[in-house]
């Protein structure tokens, strides 16, 4: 039940992060591997430690009773002595189990006591921390035991040695009847020494054994660990991968085939999920984008035709009545359509060249109305229109579309003026903290509200040709042109007269 | 061919709705030529046109507003397309729209046009401009 929240939250993190969360269980399970290869190694070594002072502990016994058969022959006191050293090194053994079985051992004592029992020095914290640590496991207690069972040996041996002792301090070597029997026991209890000592050894080997088995258990089970949750991660890893960018690649070459429709599925939310939304996103632009062009060339097709078609219309009637005062209008309409067409095709010209420029600089708005004043000077003189200027900001955009922008804006201002009224147009221009917005105000023929965004759409025209001039590409040029300098535009109507045409143009860093 | 001594003055008469000048003057020209209709009046845009409409139903059929009963109708117009009329126009009085037949004449090569047109259920026949005696000829013989 747990894996699959586990599972979404791993899909769902980026992709370092899944690499180095595997990479990080990998390296916490290796080294656990490696501690418990550490404390195994120690601990067998102690084990063998203890065993090889085993075999010192047993070697000086035999040595012990030799010596001592040797005195009751010899009554040597040198003898006695070689005996007395195996109770030194009995009693340095026995001096650390005792303190073993304290509440709280002092290692010192204990490394005191194995040194006098003959461990090496360089095992003495070995074998101090196995019977510190694993005093209480099975096969250490027992050996333990048997220890205090060779305790009980040793001290019936002293007890025999000091009886052939006291008989030979008094009597003599010679008194063999009464030393034999002493002698006889202690060969009773070199036997049994003998095998106690080999339970102790077989004890502590056995006990080898069995760690051997754990070790190996362990560190097999963790190196398998270690390989399956490495190629668990990594499948999952690469599969997520691979998924989500085979997904990305299988929708590319079906949009490569012409499927438009074809939207890449989202798997996951790392890299390659925001990879394939992004992709998605780009893909409805483009989509987007091609149906506004098809459309675009129908309408564009449509316009263009309609000049030509009056051309052929009228050429076709000039043909049948070459002169006379019909032919003069028919000639007329032939004229005013070439140079319609003329005018089109130079409009979308211009259309499709907006944004071809992308090189923006400082422009000085206020500039930029002096040269529109004096390019509209004709029309400003026709109409004796009245332009008013407020301060105008310095901006940052294409000099040359900023100029067209207020071209186009300003000459609709003085064409759709009322008839005989002259126009009055003022601009103003007010910022905020990301745009500055321009407004022309006129008091022109105004705008229906239904109508307002229509305008901006190509082709789209309120009045007829004959009514007032135009191509319907003007406004579209202008809402490109705002909105390739970040900003939008759009009209409303005035409350009074006229209307009023706002556009706004980002504040972009220079 | 069509005989236009037999279908001639069935179509009492007809309306251009149409924004250009030019194509106005040209419909004319083609229908006085075919003699299939005597009366031809122009709205140069859709409202204009319904306008026409209304003021001719109840005028009564006087001579200075004939009730047009073939109205050739142009798409792309200022103000109101001809889409837009079509809505408007389906929203009058049926006494009013009784004995109109609407052909769509437009330069729109726009397939989407046409099945749009079509599907408004008013559109009798979808013809591209320019008009031409024949193609006259055929709306009167279907329609008259």
């Amino acid at each position: 039940m747990n894996r699959v929240p586990l599972f979404r939250w791993l899909r769902n993190i980026s992709i370092a992060q899944k690499l180095y969360i595997t990479i990080g269980v990998m390296s916490v399970l290796i080294m656990i591997e490696l501690i418990t290869l550490r404390v195994s190694i120690a601990t067998l070594s102690s084990v063998r430690a203890s065993v090889e002072a085993e075999g010192f502990w047993s070697k000086n016994q035999k040595d012990a009773v030799f010596s001592l058969i040797q005195y009751s022959h010899s009554g040597d006191e040198a003898d006695f002595g070689d005996f007395k050293v195996f109770l030194e090194i009995h009693g340095g053994d026995r001096k650390a189990f005792d303190e073993l079985k304290k509440e709280t051992p002092d290692t010192n004592i204990m490394r005191e006591g194995y040194l006098q029992g003959g461990i090496h020095p360089a095992d003495l914290d070995g074998v101090v921390n196995l019977f510190l640590r694993f005093h209480s496991v099975s096969y250490l207690k027992k050996a333990i035991q048997f220890f205090y069972h060779a305790d009980t040996l040793v001290s019936d041996l002293r007890d025999s040695a000091n009886e052939i002792y006291a008989i030979i301090s008094v009597s003599g070597v010679t008194a063999t009847d009464q030393i034999d029997p002493v002698l006889t026991r202690i060969a009773r209890l070199n036997k049994a020494f003998t095998e106690v000592e080999g339970d102790f050894s077989s004890t502590l080997s056995e006990g080898s054994r069995f760690l051997e088995r754990l070790v190996l258990g362990i560190v097999f089970s963790i190196a398998l660990t270690v390989e399956i949750s490495g190629i668990l991660l990594a499948i999952t890893l690469s599969r997520s991968i691979s998924r989500g960018v085979n997904e990305i690649v299988k929708t590319s070459e079906e949009i490569g085939a012409g499927n438009l429709d074809a939207r890449a599925t989202v798997f996951s939310e790392d890299e390659i999920g925001e990879l394939a939304r992004a992709f998605n996103l780009m893909i409805n632009d483009v989509a987007q984008r091609n149906r506004e062009l098809e459309q675009f060339a129908y309408v564009a097709s449509h316009d263009l035709q309609e000049p030509l078609r009056t051309i052929t219309n009228f050429v076709g009637l000039l043909e049948k009545e070459p002169e006379g005062e019909k032919a003069k209008l028919y000639m007329k309409h032939v004229l005013k359509a070439s140079s319609r067409m003329q005018t089109l095709i130079m409009d979308l010209l211009e259309l499709s060249r907006v944004g071809n420029d992308p090189a923006f600089s400082k422009v000085s708005c206020h500039l930029v109305m002096e040269e529109v004043v004096s390019d509209l000077k004709n029309a400003i003189e026709k109409s004796d229109a009245i332009i008013t200027i407020d301060e105008l900001p310095e901006v940052f955009g294409n000099e040359l579309e900023l100029t067209r922008l207020f071209v186009n804006i300003a000459s609709n201002a003085i064409k759709f003026h009322k008839p005989d009224v002259a126009p009055i147009i003022r601009l103003t221009a007010t910022e905020n903290m990301t745009h500055y917005l321009f407004s022309i105000t006129d008091n022109g023929i105004g705008i229906d509200e239904k109508h307002c965004e229509k305008i901006f759409v190509i082709f789209q025209r309120l009045h007829s040709v004959d009514e007032y001039h135009g191509t319907g590409i003007g406004l579209a040029i202008c809402k490109k042109i705002a909105e390739l300098h970040g900003g939008r535009i759009w009209a409303e109507p005035n409350s009074d007269e006229g209307c009023t045409f706002h556009f706004t143009i980002a504040k972009l860093a220079e | 061919m069509n005989d236009p001594t037999v279908l001639m003055k069935r179509i009492s008469c007809i309306l251009l709705i149409d924004d250009s000048e030019a194509d106005n003057l040209f419909h004319r020209i083609i229908i006085e030529e075919s003699g299939l209709c005597d009366q031809i009046k122009v709205a140069e845009n859709g409202e204009r046109g319904l306008e026409y409409i209304r003021k001719s139903f109840d005028a009564g059929n006087d001579d200075q507003y004939p009730r047009a009963n073939l109205i050739l109708l142009d798409i792309n117009m200022p103000r109101m397309n001809g889409f837009e009329f079509l809505e408007a126009y389906r929203e009058l009085p049926e006494e009013v729209k009784s004995g109109i037949i609407i052909a769509m004449l437009t330069t729109s090569l726009n397939p989407a046009d046409r099945e749009r047109a079509l599907a408004t259920g008013e559109i009798r026949d979808f013809q591209i401009k320019p008009l031409s005696v024949e193609v006259l000829g055929g709306i009167a013989e279907m329609f008259f």
